[in-house]
């Protein structure tokens, strides 16, 4: 979780990502965020997030997208 | 290409189909998974994967998801098509080239609130015609706002006049959060005289005062005079960059091959009058 914290904040510095739980419905992550986030995601935790992965409640939050990557490392 | 229709059926087939391959349509993705599919969307599936184009006034944004083992094929079209590419290695293009590359800029807005400066004004529809006309000044075609985007809820332009007449001007728009500044233009006959940085710093304040904490631009990296305006005020480089190909319009290619008919009629012609040899050779 820490490690996803970090390129968030390094992503979007002016995003408090502990509390937002809407980040994809209330359009506080851009489609320029989306795909840099889901390339340094993929690098990060040598996964491979997938156009079908591509679910906003996959994305909306901390805990949506660490739940992501630990069901795509299980796989 | 087919009209999108319903964007989440849309979606399931591009997200089913396109497994392990490229991808600059993840925030489209997204978009029609939450039932709000772009108004002008149009796709066909290509061998290797979808090929997507939103439609918007002046020109066409292209996205691609899939493997594409084949160069992608996408025929000019009356307005040129756009392709924006953000990370990994993107699919061979047929016809496309290398139109620019641009860099991130970003500024933190916390305490730079200001109130709009004397001299400057915000934008109403009757400045419509004089913006259009600065603006074909400075910036690409493909850049140019439509009146429709101009009018769009939310945007401000600020305006800076001298004697009267439109000498720069700067657009902020709402991004979520953040505020996107873009037209910049400055009348090529004032420039160097200070009104390119005095219109940034007051959207500057203008977009702190209206709440917004960051602000950001994409800045051409070859346009070096803007990073380094950019960077005077405040603005900070950021790792992220796009390149963006483009393909020209169908006029302008027809424009192209005319010009390249013309220039082979013309030599042609001198090898004829110039060569006697080759002149007479056809007698």
């Amino acid at each position: 979780m820490e490690k996803l914290l970090e390129i968030l904040a390094e992503l979007r510095p002016d995003v408090d990502f502990t509390t937002e739980k809407h980040l994809i419905d209330d359009g506080i992550l851009d489609s320029f965020d989306i795909v840099t986030l889901v390339g340094d995601l993929n690098d990060a935790f040598d996964v491979d997030i997938s156009a079908e992965d591509l679910e906003p409640e996959n994305m909306n939050s901390v805990e949506g997208m660490m739940a992501l990557i630990q069901r795509l490392r299980e796989e | 290409m087919r009209p999108a229709g319903n964007g989440r059926e849309l979606a399931e087939r591009i997200g089913s189909a396109a497994k392990g391959g490229y991808s600059n349509c993840h925030g489209l993705l997204l978009s029609l998974r939450m039932g709000k599919a772009p108004k002008h969307l149009e796709w066909e599936e290509q061998p290797g994967g979808f090929v997507l184009l939103e439609e918007h006034p002046r020109f066409y944004d292209l996205y691609l998801c899939g493997t594409f083992d084949q160069p992608v094929e996408v025929p000019p079209r009356e307005k040129p098509i756009l392709f924006t590419h953000i990370r990994g290695t993107p699919p061979t293009l047929a016809g496309f080239h290398l139109f620019r590359e641009t860099r991130r800029m970003e500024i933190d807005l916390a305490s730079r609130a200001a109130p709009l400066p004397e001299d400057m004004t915000l934008a109403g529809p009757a400045d419509w015609p004089e913006l259009i006309d600065l603006l074909s000044l400075c910036l690409f075609e493909i850049d140019l706002p439509s009146r429709e985007d101009f009018l769009t809820e939310g945007k401000e332009t600020l305006l800076l006049r001298r004697d009267g007449a439109l000498a720069a001007a700067i657009t902020l728009t709402p991004a979520g959060r953040q505020c996107m500044f873009s037209s910049l233009g400055v009348n090529p006959s004032l420039r160097n005289m200070g009104l390119g940085q005095a219109v940034l710093r007051a959207a500057i304040g203008r977009a702190a005062a209206l709440g917004f904490s960051r602000g950001y631009d994409w800045v051409n990296c070859q346009n070096l005079p803007s990073l380094a305006l950019h960077e005077k005020v405040g603005f900070h480089l950021q790792e992220r960059y796009s390149s963006q190909y483009l393909l020209e319009s169908a006029a302008e290619k027809r424009r192209i091959q005319r010009n390249a008919e013309e220039i082979e009629r013309r030599n042609h012609y001198g090898k004829a009058v110039g060569d006697p040899g080759g002149a007479s050779s056809g007698r």
